[in-house]
């Protein structure tokens, strides 16, 4: 256990000035970076900044309201963003997602919080309820794993083949969902190594 | 539901330089073990039901891990991100409930699925102080798993409300919606007795890290 308050004070000060402005997760030398990324509106999807917003409850055809980032292909990629559902009546809504070719892994929620893997079906997390939020790390090993963790903790883990990847997020509807929902992500990052 | 933390890292390094005891001021005193990728938090001094948080930055953002009634006292972390120094803190959760009320069945005729949406819907009955109780609540069940709440809300300065079921002979927090909201609709929802209470954070604790392998 380390209490921080038992630190002396000189150690406490040089340790809280010394701590980089953003702090990565996992071990190793992490460069933050900011991929450049495109807005993508389809269907009744919307987009406002980290506001996205599906508006209709059609259950057919491409409705997202998304961010597109750049493509790599190397090296360990990490992100990092927190979502807060502020409405929703849908259900089962893609919110994350790591596209190879097509989707390789997609985090959707279910109306009443249950935070699920598209590919598979299997339950990640549960309490995603709207009000709440939700901070999602995932860390990428291209050619090795992608690891999803929420709220600190890992809750998912698949294989990675080598090749062309690129993160999105905001809410897509999947084959099996409908809208509406509105989601607002915050303190989006990015590291790579 | 997240919070900055800044405040916290202050009054630890004002603290620190003070050399005074975070045990002596605060009156949660909280404490972790880290084993293997799990970290435990155990803590003693609360009078009430509590909010568990964490953070990856000591003036990092905060995040909700879960609200616990007051006769928990202990909280798993489970497999955890590596090499990252978690920080933790818990903070009282403080405010009046409404009186409990049981479901009855909903006389009107629930049509879609925008009776979900929380909101905020104009109430003549509402007597808004600082402090004030949610009266007035009325829970309708909708469906067999379903339930939809409407309250008054008499308070000015709540950070939110705190739906809580009933159950084990306790309340436990089954949903968190904003300040002023006095609507709201459940899914996955069976039990039949609720409360609501409007409320904010009492003094948080001090704050506990550990570095994962």
């Amino acid at each position: 256990m380390k209490l921080l308050p038992s630190l002396g004070a000189a150690v406490a000060l040089m340790l809280a000035s010394a701590l980089p402005a953003a702090a990565q997760v996992e071990s190793g030398t992490w460069t933050s970076y900011a991929p450049t990324f495109s807005v993508q509106e389809r269907g009744c999807g919307d987009v406002n900044n980290l506001t996205f917003t599906l508006t209709c409850s059609t259950s057919s055809g491409d409705q997202r309201a998304e961010r597109r980032y750049a493509t790599y292909s190397s090296g360990t990629r990490q992100f990092q963003g927190f979502f807060r559902i502020t409405s929703q009546t849908g259900t089962r809504i893609s919110l994350k997602q790591t596209f190879h070719g097509g989707a390789y892994f997609m985090l959707a929620v279910e109306r009443g919080g249950r935070l699920y893997a598209v590919h598979g079906g299997d339950t990640i997390a549960t309490g995603a309820t709207v009000g709440t939020t939700v901070r999602v790390n995932t860390v990428h090993v291209v050619g090795g794993e992608h690891r999803t963790y929420i709220n600190g903790s890992r809750k998912h883990t698949v294989d990675s083949e080598g090749g062309d990847f690129y993160d999105k997020f905001g809410a897509y509807r999947t084959n099996s969902g409908a809208g509406p929902i509105t989601v607002v992500w915050s303190d989006i990052r990015f590291w790579r190594k | 539901m997240t919070f900055a933390s800044g405040a916290s890292r202050a009054a630890v390094l004002l603290c620190v330089a003070a050399g005074c005891s975070p045990a002596a001021t605060q009156s949660i005193q909280l404490s972790s073990e880290l084993t293997g990728d799990d970290v435990t938090l155990t803590w003693e001094g609360q009078r009430g039901d509590v909010v568990v948080e964490f953070a990856t930055e000591v003036d990092g953002r905060y995040t909700v891990l879960d609200f616990l009634p007051r006769s928990r006292h202990r909280y798993l972390h489970p497999d955890l991100m590596p090499a990252t120094t978690f920080y933790y803190r818990v903070r009282p959760i403080e405010g009046p409930a409404s009186d409990a009320v049981s479901a009855v069945p909903a006389t009107d005729r629930v049509e879609g699925e925008d009776w979900l949406v929380p909101r905020t819907v104009p109430d003549p009955l509402a007597a808004p102080s600082p402090g004030g109780t949610p009266s007035n609540l009325r829970v309708d069940s909708v469906g067999a798993d379903a339930r939809r709440l409407m309250w008054t809300d008499n308070s000015t300065d709540e950070a939110g409300f705190l739906i809580e079921r009933e159950a084990g002979g306790e309340f436990e927090v089954a949903f968190v919606v904003d300040p002023d909201v006095n609507y709201a609709g459940l899914t996955g929802e069976t039990s039949d007795t609720f409360r609501v209470r409007a409320f904010h954070y009492g003094e948080m604790s001090n704050v506990v890290s550990e570095l994962t392998p």
